[in-house]
């Protein structure tokens, strides 16, 4: 048990102890799944919280995964944050972690949804919030505000049409000190 | 029918909503049935989808709150709150001691407001319709004490960054002390009507059974998780706001079925009407 403690937080990039109970470690992607797996076997963390990601605004394609457990005896939390912003791989992907907590398979498929991001082994990675042949994933931050498509019922073909959207005024943005906007 | 012959069985996929009075909302099943139990359900739940991480990223933070009322329009005070403890603990604001009791006091009516519509909604859809009109006349009550405070019914944005929008009105406290000693009648009512009642238990009891490995491995919280089993609270174990003041006690449940959530949820109203 100690020696793989060790193990386990000398794989860890980073570790970061904030307060309110919560410890961040920063992990390579590669050894993620393993360290959820000896938390959540050995160290009694059998609760996913949350799986969420982080898409960095200065960098396009710096995207961030992070995984809250909680452990239910002592109420203690843990972080995980994994950095996936490999410029050259066109889709950052990430092993799942569906198969250790059933809570993860919908938080996947809403990460996969909304910033695009992969995650092997997972059995049913399907679009979650969005549309019907929807395109795009909406919480990157190069994808507008407005979106890029419009639905309305078209009278002539008496169908509900899409069509690319038209505003009669620009969206307007009033933060120009903003480096991102 | 030649019953000697032997038939392949297929089992029946039905498609469920997206409109369906049942679904409280835009929900889509696609389900599998065997006769009239569901083997599967495959949820589309992305119609009620509103992109609220989206609209946050283009505005400040006093500007988002109003948001946040409407991921829950039946509890918006407590999702305002969660929000707000998030970035009181980011920005290390602390909040007026006054302010804390108000909110408190608030959270604790949306909780009774919240567990009226999740009690008696799904009375109406197992076939009771009677708890719902009487709860919803209370209901409206508590809708007026937002009014009061807000000016709004539903979507107070009544908690803001650091505290609240505005002091209690007058005679508001006299008003919500008259309520909680009138509603308690009321819920002696609904209880009458429903927990005793075999058609209630028929339909309730050993119904949606969740181990306690289960919900923690799906990440349930709130009354699901209670429900199973486990004194799990968040007012008792990250004691926010004056939590650590007030005496309440935590119900849970022993088998995990629909029952025992619903025993849970009755029992959480009392429990909030003894804090206001």
């Amino acid at each position: 048990m100690e020696k793989s403690a060790t193990i386990i937080l000398n794989s860890a990039i980073k570790i970061v102890i904030k307060n309110h109970n919560i410890v961040i470690l920063y992990f390579n992607k590669n050894a993620l799944f393993n360290v959820c797996l000896y938390f959540k076997k050995h160290n009694n963390y059998n609760c996913l919280i949350d799986l969420w990601a982080v898409n960095d605004y200065m960098r396009k394609l710096h995207f961030e995964v992070n995984y809250l457990l909680l452990n239910i005896i002592t109420t203690k939390r843990v972080q995980f944050k994994v950095n996936l912003s490999d410029e050259r791989l066109p889709l950052p992907y990430i092993d799942s972690v569906s198969s250790l907590f059933n809570a993860a398979s919908w938080a996947e498929r809403e990460t996969w949804d909304l910033f695009g991001i992969y995650f092997n082994k997972h059995r049913d990675l399907r679009r979650i919030l969005t549309d019907y042949g929807f395109d795009g994933y909406p919480l990157r931050k190069d994808f507008p505000i407005a979106g890029y498509l419009e639905l309305r019922y078209n009278y002539t073909k008496r169908a509900l049409t899409y069509q690319s959207i038209r505003l009669s005024q620009e969206y307007r943005i009033f933060n120009f000190n903003s480096p991102w906007l | 029918m030649n019953l000697d012959q032997s038939y392949a069985v297929r089992n029946f996929t039905l498609n469920f909503g997206p409109q369906h009075p049942a679904a409280h909302g835009v929900l889509r099943l696609v389900t599998e049935l065997n006769g009239e139990f569901v083997e599967h359900a495959d949820p589309h739940i992305g119609l009620l989808h509103r992109g609220t991480e989206k609209l946050a990223e283009y505005r400040t933070y006093v500007q988002v709150l109003p948001y946040f009322d409407r991921l829950d329009y039946v509890s918006t005070m407590s999702q305002e709150h969660g929000y707000l403890l998030a970035l009181e603990q980011l920005l290390a604001i602390q909040v007026p001691l006054r302010a804390q009791y108000i909110r408190v006091l608030f959270l604790e009516l949306t909780r009774i407001l919240n567990h009226i519509m999740a009690v008696t909604t799904h009375a109406m859809d197992v076939g009771a319709l009677t708890p719902f009109l009487w709860a919803f006349e209370e209901r409206e009550h508590l809708m007026e004490f937002y009014e009061r405070v807000s000016g709004a019914r539903l979507h107070a944005a009544y908690f803001r960054p650091g505290g609240v929008a505005t002091d209690l009105p007058i005679q508001l406290l006299d008003d919500i002390l008259s309520f909680a000693d009138r509603f308690s009648a009321r819920l002696a009512d609904i209880e009458e009507l429903l927990t005793n009642n075999r058609v209630w238990q028929n339909r309730l009891i050993d119904i949606g059974i969740i181990s306690l490995d289960d919900a923690l491995n799906y990440g349930f919280s709130g009354v699901m998780l209670r429900g199973s089993g486990l004194a799990w609270d968040l007012r008792k174990i990250h004691k926010y706001e004056i939590y650590d003041k007030l005496n309440f006690a935590v119900p849970i449940g022993t088998n995990g079925d629909c029952f025992d959530r619903y025993l849970i949820r009755v029992e959480e109203m009392r429990q909030s009407l003894a804090l206001i």
